[in-house]
C-alpha cells in the first residue's frame, strides 16, 4: 500500500494505482475523457491532468501516473481549470456541434465537461470536420465529425473483445478512427464501442431518433439468450424496449455484451407476439379467452392422463420460480414425464459431471477464467454460443499471458486470440484427442492421480488411444496435442470450457466425461481459480437442471416422449417455451409426434411451427417482462426483472402455470416469485441459503466461487467415431444468433437473416460456387437447398449449417448425431 | 490480378515471419519491398502484408497511414519529395517549389496526367547543408536552381521511357 | 582549414566512405578491444567518468543512462541506435555514416558489451538509403572479421546487428515511438514510466542512443577519458561535437568542431560568415525545436549548460542561420507547421494544440492579427507546454517562446502594419 495526499486528504490505495484511480477512491473528482475503468490508461486527452508537488514543472496525467509513497497532488487550482478548459477549446474547435440531433445529448461526456470546465465560447477558429458517416452496417452507426480521439472503442474493440475493427489511422491533425482500408464497419457488432463512446461518434442505429436518455426508465435485468447471464439494464419508454443501455456496476459482465444481448431485445416488442390464447375449433386455431383456453388444457390433458398419459417438454428460459411452478403441474397432471431441451445435450452435466465429480455444474465462476494461465475450449463454437465468456478468455490471455487451445473440428474467433492454437480434428474425434492427452499426462507422469478412483479402468480404457496414433487419425498436430496436456498439467490455474445446447447434442455427455477426466487429471475441479466450465446455451440451462426439469422417477424423457407420441402410445404434450419442429434433431420424428398425438399445448412468445400444430395456443412473456430468477452457467443466481407490459393479454409462464394447476385443482397458490424461491429451497437444497429479496447486485453463486466436487472418479469414455462421404456436415450456433427466438429480433437478423452452408475456399472453388449460390445438400435420408457462404473458418471436406432458421430444416439432416455425411452439389 | 511482389519475396516474408517471434517487426519492411515493387501500395498491398505475416489488416492500416513514405493512393512512377522544412524554406523552397508545380503542371499532392511525376511536400531530408533540396526515389538532389530542376526532370522523364520500352 | 582536433570525421573524404581495413588503420577496434579486457561494468563507469553527454539533442549523460541499465537481467535485452535524425536542420548523423560507418558498429559493440544486449538495431530514416547501404556493409565487414557476430574477439559475447529502414515522420526519433516502428506498431509515444530501460522493444530493457554518441563511445574507450575531456574548450564540457551548419551562411556544411566553442566562430569562422554581406540576424543552434539565438549571443559558449543558460539548448547543434532580412514570424511559422504536421495524432494538445498555433502565426503573418491574438500566442503556450503526452509539442514551443520574448516588437510591427513588413522580400 501507498500513502499520498489528494487535495489534502490523506489517503491510502495499493501500489499499483494510478493518480485518478485513488482520487476516486478519495472522493475526489477528476474529469477524464479517454479513460476507462476496464481498458489500459492511455493518457491522451489531457483533461485529467493535476499536479504533483514532487514533479514541478508540468503536470501529470492522473489517469497513467502511479501514486508513489508520499505524493502530494492538487487536483485543481487555476492553472489546472484553464488548461482543462483550452483542451476542450481545442477538441471543439473542429467538432460538429450537431447536439439537437445527436442521440448522445444528455449523456455526452464532451457536452458535460464543456459544462463542468466552462468552456463557453471558444477563441480558435477552424473548419468544422466533414467526413461521411458510416451508415453501411445496419447497427452501429459512425460519424467521426463527432469524435474526439479518445481510442475507447479501438481499445476495447482490442483488449476487451480480441477482434480489432479499428484503428488510428493518418497522422497529426488528420487522425481519425477507422476500419482497415477506411471502409464500413464490419464486424462482430457486439457493440462494445457504441458503450465505450464518450461521444456521439458511435451509436446504435437502431435507437436512433427513438428517445432522449433522461426519458429511458432503466430497469437491471438478465438476458434471455445464453447462459452467460449477463447483466442487460432495459432502456424502457412508453412500454416497449427501446435499447440496451450500458451498465458496468452489477452483474459479470463487466458492461460488455454480444450481438444478440445488445441488439437482439427487439423480439419482445415484436408485432407477432401472440397476445391472446388461441383454442383449437374446427380444425382452426381462433382466439379465446383465458379461462376458455386454460379450461380446454386442463380437460385435454385429464383426459390425456387418464388415457397413455401426459409428457411436458420445456425450454431453458423460464425462471427458476416458473419452472418450479411448472413441476407442481406435473404434479397436480400426475405425469413423471418431464423434461427439458430435447432431453439429450444436458447429459454432459447431468451424466457427465455427475459422474466424475458427482456435481451437476460448472466448478468456478467466469471472473476466476481471466486469472488462468491455460485455457482449453472444447469446440471452436464456444465463442459463438458463449461470446461474453469468450471475452474473458480474450483478457485472461491479454492481461495475465494465458495460453489458449481449442480442440474443435474448425476455425473461429477463438483461434485469433493472440498466441491460440487450435488442435484441429476431424468432426466426430474430439473425444479422440481430449482421451489421447489423459493418456500422456499419466504416461509422462504428469497426472495427479491421488485421491482419484477409477484411474485403473481409465489407463486400459487408453490403450487406443497413444497420443501419435490420435494425431494420426484426428488429423491433429502430435506437438501441438502434447504441449497442450503440458501446458495444462504445468500450469498454477486452469479452465476447461465446453458449450452445450440442441444442436451440439451429439457425443456430448461422452465429451463432458473426457473433459471432467482431463480436469480431474490436472487437478482443476476444487481448486481455487481453476475450473471446468459446462456452459447452457439458455438463459436458465443450469436452473432447468437445479430444479429437476428432467424424468421424475420412471418417467419418459423427452425423445422416448416424443417416440411413444409418434407411434401413438402418449395422449397429451405440453410445450412450453420451446419449438421443437425447428429447433429439436431430427423434425421428422418430432413431426410425426406431433401429428400423432391427440393433444398438443404449446404455449409460447410467437405462433411458431410448433405452435400451428397444437389444439390450445397459450400467450406467454418474455424475459423483459418476468419477475424471478435464472441461473447462469457458473451456478450464479441473478434477478431477473420486469421492464415492460406483456402485450395483449399475454401472461408470464409462472401465472399460467399457477392458474392451469388451479383448473386441474391444486389449491396451493403463492404470493410472488419470492414465495416461490423460498419453496425451491426445500427441493433444491443448493439454493435454500439464499433469500430471494437478498439477492445483490452481482446475484449469489450457489455451492460458491469454487464448487468441491463430490466424487474424483475417472471414467473411461471410448472415442468418437468419423463419418466417410464427400462431406462432413456439422451444425451448431452461429455468432449472431442464440436458439431460434433471436431469428424474431431485428438486430440480430440485420445481421444475418438466413440460413447458409459454410464451406472452405477450396471446396467453393472446387464445386465452382461462390457466396450466395444455392447448393443441395443431401444425408440422412433427405436433401436441403441452401445458399453458400465461402469462408477461411473450415478445413477442406468440413461443411457447417446454423441450426437456428427454422425455415432451412437443417434439423432433418441433423438428427442428433456429431457429424453428418452429406453429399453437396450445386 | 496485379502482381505486388513476386512470389519468390513473399514466400522468404512469409519464412522469416513464421520463424521470428515478432512478425509485427516486418510490417514496414514488406510495405517498403511492394512500394518498391508495385510503386504504391493499395488495399490489397495491404491486405497481403497481413497475410503473409499473420497479422490483421487493420495492424498493417495502422503503420501504413502512419507515415508519409508508404503511399495508399495511387502515384507516378516518380514522386518527388520537395522540401519545406527551415533551412529549405530560408533558401528558397517556395521558389523551387513554384517552379517544380509549374513545370510540371501540376499542385502538391498531385499526380501528372502522363502518370510519370507526383509532387509531395516533405519534412527535412537531411540534406540542409544543401538545401534547397528535393528526393526523387532514394536520390537526394541538392543545391536546386531552377535550371538545375529542369535538367532532372528531364532526365527523370527520359529514364521512365526507357524503363517502358525494357 | 578546421585546425581542432578531428576525432569522428578524421577520416572523412568527400564521397568516399571509409572501409574496415582502413578504419582498422586509423585505429579502429582497438575500442573494442580495450573494452573487451574490462568487464561491462567497467566500462559504463568509464563512459561515465568520461562526461560524454547524449548527442540526439537531449543530451543525457550516456554513462548515467546506461548505470540505470539493467545489465545483469536475464532474458533478452536490446541495444538500439537511433537514426531516425529528422529534426531539420539536423544532417550530422548523415555526414558521420557517410564519412566513417565503422565508427558506430564499434560503439554499438562496445555498447552492447557493456550492457550485455544481444542485439541491436540501427534505425535509419527512409531518406538515408545512402547511409543504410553503407551501414549494411561496414556490419558485413566487421561480421566476416569476428568484430560482431558470434563470440566477439573470442569473448563468448555475442553481439548481432540489424538495419532497420523506416518509412518516415519526425515523431520516430523520440525513443518510445521508435520502439514501436519497430516492432512495427503504430508508432504514437509511450506512456512513461515505464521506461526503455525497463520494458522497451518487445516488452523488454532497451537502450537507446543516438548514432554520434555511440560513434564517439570507440574513440573514449581508445584515448581515455582525460583525453576526451580536453577535447572540449569549455573546461565544464567534453569532447567535441558535429555542427551541422545551414541557412544564410557562406559555408553551410558540417564541421566537427569542440564544445565550447563560440558561436560567432561557428558561424563566421566556419560559416564563413552570413551570405551576400548581410548581418547576422538569428540561428537555431541545435535544430528546429532550440530557442533562437540572436546577435546578442554570438559570444555564448556553443554548449549544453552555457546555452540553457540563455534560455536555449544545444539540441542537435544543427545551426541554421538568419540574415537580417528574414521575418522571424515567418521563420516561426514554418517551424510550427512542420511540427503540427509531425504530429502523432495522439494528444489533444499536440494534435489540436498546434494547429491553433499555426492558426495564430498565419493570422499575424498575413496582417490579420490584433493585440488579442498576440496575447492569445502568449496563453497558448502556456496552454501546450508541458501539457502533452510526449516532447514533440513541447520542442514546437521552444521556437515560438523564442519569438516571444526576442522578437516581439516584430509581431507588434505586423499587428501595427497590418501586413509582413518583410514581405518585399
Amino acid at each position: 500500500m501507498v500513502n499520498l495526499t489528494i487535495d489534502g486528504k490523506q489517503v491510502t490505495v495499493s501500489k499499483a494505482a494510478t493518480i485518478y484511480e485513488a482520487a476516486k477512491e478519495a472522493g475526489v473528482h477528476i474529469p477524464v475523457l479517454c479513460y476507462a475503468k476496464k481498458l489500459l490508461p492511455y493518457g491522451a486527452c489531457r483533461v485529467c491532468l493535476v499536479e504533483v508537488e514532487q514533479m514541478k514543472g508540468r503536470l501529470i496525467p492522473s489517469c497513467t501516473t502511479p501514486v508513489s509513497e508520499g505524493m502530494v497532488v492538487i487536483t485543481t487550482s487555476d492553472e489546472i481549470k484553464k488548461v482543462r478548459k483550452t483542451v476542450m477549446e481545442f477538441l471543439l474547435v473542429n467538432h460538429v456541434l450537431d447536439c439537437p440531433v445527436c442521440d448522445k445529448g444528455g449523456e455526452c461526456d464532451l457536452q458535460d465537461l464543456t459544462y463542468e470546465l466552462g468552456a463557453t465560447s471558444n477563441r480558435f477558429e477552424g473548419e468544422k470536420f466533414d467526413l461521411p458517416t458510416d451508415e453501411v452496417n445496419p447497427l452501429i452507426e459512425r460519424n467521426m465529425n463527432r469524435c474526439v480521439l479518445c481510442g475507447k472503442c479501438v481499445r476495447v474493440c482490442d483488449e476487451i473483445v480480441g477482434y480489432g475493427s479499428y484503428s488510428f489511422i493518418n497522422r497529426g491533425f488528420e487522425t481519425k478512427i477507422a476500419t482497415a482500408y477506411d471502409r464500413g464497419l464490419d464486424c462482430e457488432f457486439c457493440g462494445q464501442c457504441l458503450s465505450m463512446c464518450p461521444v456521439g461518434a458511435l451509436l446504435p442505429r437502431p435507437f436512433k431518433f427513438k428517445a432522449r436518455p433522461w426519458q429511458l426508465k432503466e430497469v437491471d435485468s438478465v438476458c434471455g439468450y445464453c447462459g452467460n447471464g449477463c447483466t442487460v439494464t432495459l432502456g424502457v419508454k412508453d412500454h416497449k424496449v427501446e435499447t440496451i443501455r450500458f451498465n458496468d456496476k452489477i452483474g459479470v459482465n463487466d458492461g460488455n455484451l454480444c450481438v444478440r444481448g445488445r441488439f437482439g431485445y427487439s423480439y419482445v416488442n415484436h408485432e407477432d407476439r401472440l397476445t391472446k390464447p388461441l383454442v383449437r375449433k374446427n380444425g382452426e386455431l381462433v382466439e379465446a379467452d383465458w379461462d376458455e383456453a386454460l379450461q380446454a388444457v386442463a380437460d385435454g390433458l385429464s383426459k390425456a392422463q387418464q388415457g397413455q398419459g401426459v409428457g411436458i417438454l420445456s425450454g431453458a428460459r423460464l425462471t427458476n420460480e416458473e419452472l418450479y411452478l411448472l413441476k407442481q403441474v406435473a404434479k397436480v397432471v400426475g405425469t413423471e414425464n418431464l423434461d427439458h431441451s430435447g432431453g439429450e445435450c444436458y447429459k454432459g452435466v447431468t451424466e457427465g459431471l455427475k459422474g466424475a465429480l458427482g456435481v451437476a455444474a460448472s466448478t468456478a465462476t467466469f471472473p476466476q477464467i481471466e486469472k488462468t494461465n491455460v485455457i482449453l475450449a472444447i469446440r471452436s463454437d464456444f465463442y459463438e454460443t458463449h461470446p461474453v465468456v469468450g471475452m474473458v478468455v480474450n483478457q485472461a490471455i491479454r492481461r495475465n499471458g494465458a495460453k489458449l487451445a481449442i480442440v474443435a473440428d474448425k476455425k473461429g474467433k477463438l483461434d485469433k486470440l493472440p498466441g491460440a492454437k487450435t488442435l484441429l480434428s476431424k468432426p466426430g474425434l474430439e473425444l479422440d484427442v481430449l482421451n489421447a492427452m489423459a493418456r500422456l499426462l499419466l504416461d509422462e507422469g504428469l497426472a495427479q492421480t491421488e485421491g482419484i478412483e477409477g484411474l485403473e479402468d481409465l489407463k486400459t480404457a487408453l490403450a487406443d488411444f497413444e497420443p501419435s496414433q490420435v494425431a494420426e487419425r484426428t488429423g491433429v498436430d502430435l506437438e501441438t496435442l502434447q504441449a497442450t496436456a503440458r501446458q495444462l498439467a504445468g500450469a498454477e490455474n486452469s479452465a476447461i470450457l465446453m458449450a452445450y445446447g440442441l444442436p451440439y447434442q451429439g457425443l456430448n455427455k461422452e465429451l463432458a466425461t473426457a473433459a471432467a477426466n482431463l480436469a480431474l487429471l490436472v487437478g482443476i475441479p476444487g481448486r481455487e481459480g481453476s475450473g471446468l466450465y459446462l456452459c447452457g446455451e439458455k438463459s436458465n440451462s443450469q436452473g432447468a437442471i437445479d430444479l429437476g426439469i428432467l424424468p421424475q422417477n420412471a418417467g419418459k424423457g423427452a425423445q422416448q416422449m416424443l417416440d411413444a407420441a409418434a407411434e401413438g402410445k402418449l395422449d397429451g404434450l405440453y410445450v412450453v417455451a420451446e419449438d421443437p419442429l425447428s429447433s429439436y434433431p431430427d423434425r421428422d420424428k418430432v413431426a410425426k409426434a406431433f401429428d400423432k398425438v391427440p393433444f398438443l399445448v404449446v404455449q409460447d412468445l410467437f405462433l411458431s411451427p410448433t405452435a400451428e400444430q397444437a389444439d390450445v395456443v397459450l400467450p406467454a412473456a418474455s424475459f423483459a417482462e418476468k419477475d424471478g430468477t435464472f441461473t447462469n452457467a457458473e451456478r450464479r443466481i441473478q434477478r431477473v426483472r420486469p421492464g415492460i407490459p406483456s402485450p395483449g393479454e399475454a401472461r408470464t409462464d409462472g401465472a399460467i402455470f399457477s392458474a392451469l394447476a388451479n383448473k386441474l385443482g391444486s389449491t396451493v397458490t403463492f404470493t410472488g416469485p419470492a414465495a416461490i424461491f423460498a419453496e425451491i429451497g426445500k427441493d433444491t437444497k443448493a439454493y435454500a441459503e439464499f433469500n430471494f429479496n437478498e439477492i445483490g447486485p452481482q446475484g449469489v453463486v450457489w455451492g460458491g466461487e469454487v464448487l468441491q466436487p463430490v466424487c474424483k472418479k475417472v471414467v473411461a469414455v471410448s472415442g468418437g467415431s468419423s463419418v466417410k462421404g464427400d462431406f462432413q456436415l456439422v451444425t451448431g450456433s452461429a455468432l449472431y444468433h442464440s436458439g431460434t427466438v433471436s431469428t424474431k429480433a431485428k438486430g440480430p437478423m440485420a445481421v444475418l437473416s438466413e440460413p447458409y452452408l459454410e464451406l472452405s475456399r477450396e471446396d467453393a472453388k472446387a464445386l465452382s460456387v461462390v457466396d450466395g449460390d444455392l447448393v443441395k445438400v443431401a444425408g440422412n435420408g433427405t436433401e436441403l437447398k441452401l445458399k453458400v457462404k465461402v469462408g477461411n473458418r473450415l478445413p477442406k471436406g468440413v461443411v457447417f449449417a446454423p441450426y437456428h432458421f427454422a425455415e432451412a430444416n437443417v434439423n432433418r439432416l441433423y438428427k442428433g448425431e456429431p457429424v453428418i455425411a452429406v453429399t453437396v452439389s450445386k | 490480378m496485379t502482381e505486388f511482389l513476386p512470389q519468390n519475396q513473399i514466400d522468404s516474408f512469409k519464412a522469416k515471419a513464421a520463424a521470428i517471434a515478432h512478425p509485427h517487426e516486418m510490417i514496414v519492411d514488406l510495405l517498403r519491398a511492394i512500394q518498391l515493387h508495385h510503386g504504391w501500395v493499395p488495399d490489397d498491398g495491404v491486405l497481403l502484408t497481413a497475410a503473409t505475416l499473420g497479422v490483421l489488416p487493420i495492424e498493417v492500416e495502422e503503420v501504413a497511414t502512419f507515415y508519409d513514405k508508404i503511399f495508399r493512393r495511387e502515384v507516378g512512377k516518380r514522386v518527388i519529395h520537395v522540401c519545406d522544412s527551415i533551412c529549405c524554406w530560408a533558401t528558397g523552397a517556395e521558389m523551387i517549389t513554384e517552379h517544380l508545380k509549374k513545370a510540371l503542371g501540376i499542385g502538391l499532392g498531385e499526380t501528372t496526367t502522363d502518370g510519370i511525376f507526383t509532387l509531395l511536400p516533405t519534412c527535412c531530408l537531411g540534406a540542409c547543408g544543401d538545401a534547397p533540396a528535393m528526393m526523387i526515389g532514394f536520390t537526394t538532389h541538392g543545391l536546386l536552381t531552377t535550371e538545375k530542376i529542369d535538367d532532372i526532370l528531364q532526365k527523370e522523364r527520359a529514364a521512365v521511357a526507357a524503363e517502358i520500352f525494357a | 582549414m578546421n585546425a581542432y582536433t578531428q576525432v569522428l570525421f578524421k577520416n572523412r573524404r568527400s564521397n568516399e566512405t571509409v572501409l574496415l581495413p582502413e578504419y582498422e588503420k586509423s585505429g579502429g577496434y582497438q575500442g573494442l578491444r580495450a573494452a573487451m579486457k574490462m568487464t561491462p561494468a567497467e566500462v559504463c563507469e568509464l563512459i561515465k567518468g568520461s562526461g560524454l553527454r547524449g548527442r540526439g539533442g537531449a543530451g543525457f549523460p550516456t554513462g548515467i543512462k546506461w548505470s540505470f541499465f539493467p545489465a545483469d537481467q536475464p532474458g533478452d535485452k536490446y541495444l538500439v541506435c537511433n537514426g531516425d535524425e529528422m529534426e531539420p536542420g539536423t544532417y550530422k548523423d548523415r555526414q558521420l555514416l557517410l564519412a566513417d560507418p565503422h565508427q558506430l558498429i564499434e560503439g554499438m559493440a562496445i555498447a552492447s558489451y557493456a550492457l550485455q544486449t544481444q542485439i541491436g538495431y540501427i534505425f535509419l530514416r527512409y531518406a538515408y538509403e545512402d547511409c543504410f547501404q553503407r551501414v549494411e556493409r561496414a556490419i558485413e565487414e566487421a561480421v566476416e572479421v569476428g568484430y560482431l557476430g558470434k563470440n566477439i574477439l573470442g569473448s563468448g559475447f555475442d553481439v548481432e546487428l540489424h538495419v532497420h529502414g523506416s518509412a518516415g515522420r519526425y515523431i520516430l526519433g523520440e525513443e518510445t515511438s521508435q520502439l514501436n516502428g519497430l516492432e512495427g506498431r503504430r508508432p504514437n509515444p509511450r506512456s512513461k514510466p515505464p521506461f526503455p530501460a525497463q520494458r522497451g522493444l518487445f516488452g523488454r530493457p532497451t537502450n537507446v542512443n543516438n548514432v554520434e554518441t555511440l560513434a564517439t563511445v570507440p574513440h573514449i574507450l581508445t584515448h581515455g577519458t582525460a583525453w576526451f575531456q580536453n577535447l572540449a574548450l569549455n573546461p565544464e564540457s567534453a569532447g567535441t561535437k558535429l555542427f551541422g551548419l545551414s541557412g544564410h551562411l557562406n559555408r553551410p556544411e558540417c564541421f566537427e568542431l569542440p564544445l565550447g566553442i563560440t558561436l560567432r566562430e561557428v558561424v563566421e569562422d566556419f560559416g564563413g560568415g552570413v551570405r551576400g554581406g548581410k548581418k547576422f540576424k538569428a540561428c537555431l543552434p541545435g535544430g528546429a525545436s532550440t530557442p533562437y539565438l540572436t546577435a546578442d549571443h554570438l559570444d555564448v559558449m556553443m554548449d549544453f549548460n552555457p546555452l540553457e543558460e540563455v534560455e536555449s539548448r544545444l539540441g542537435t547543434a544543427g545551426v541554421t542561420v538568419f540574415d537580417e532580412d528574414t521575418c522571424m514570424v515567418a521563420v516561426t511559422r514554418n517551424l510550427n507547421q512542420f511540427f503540427a504536421r509531425e504530429s502523432c495524432g495522439w494528444c489533444t494538445p499536440c494534435r489540436d494544440g498546434l494547429a491553433t498555433i499555426s492558426w495564430l502565426l498565419d493570422r499575424i503573418e498575413f496582417g490579420q492579427a490584433t493585440n488579442d491574438d498576440l496575447a492569445m500566442l502568449k496563453d497558448q503556450v502556456k496552454n501546450i507546454k508541458g501539457r502533452s503526452f510526449c516532447a514533440l509539442a513541447e520542442g514546437a514551443m521552444g521556437p515560438v517562446e523564442a519569438l516571444l520574448r526576442l522578437f516581439e516588437d516584430e509581431i507588434k510591427d505586423h499587428i501595427r502594419k497590418g501586413c509582413c513588413p518583410f514581405a518585399s522580400n
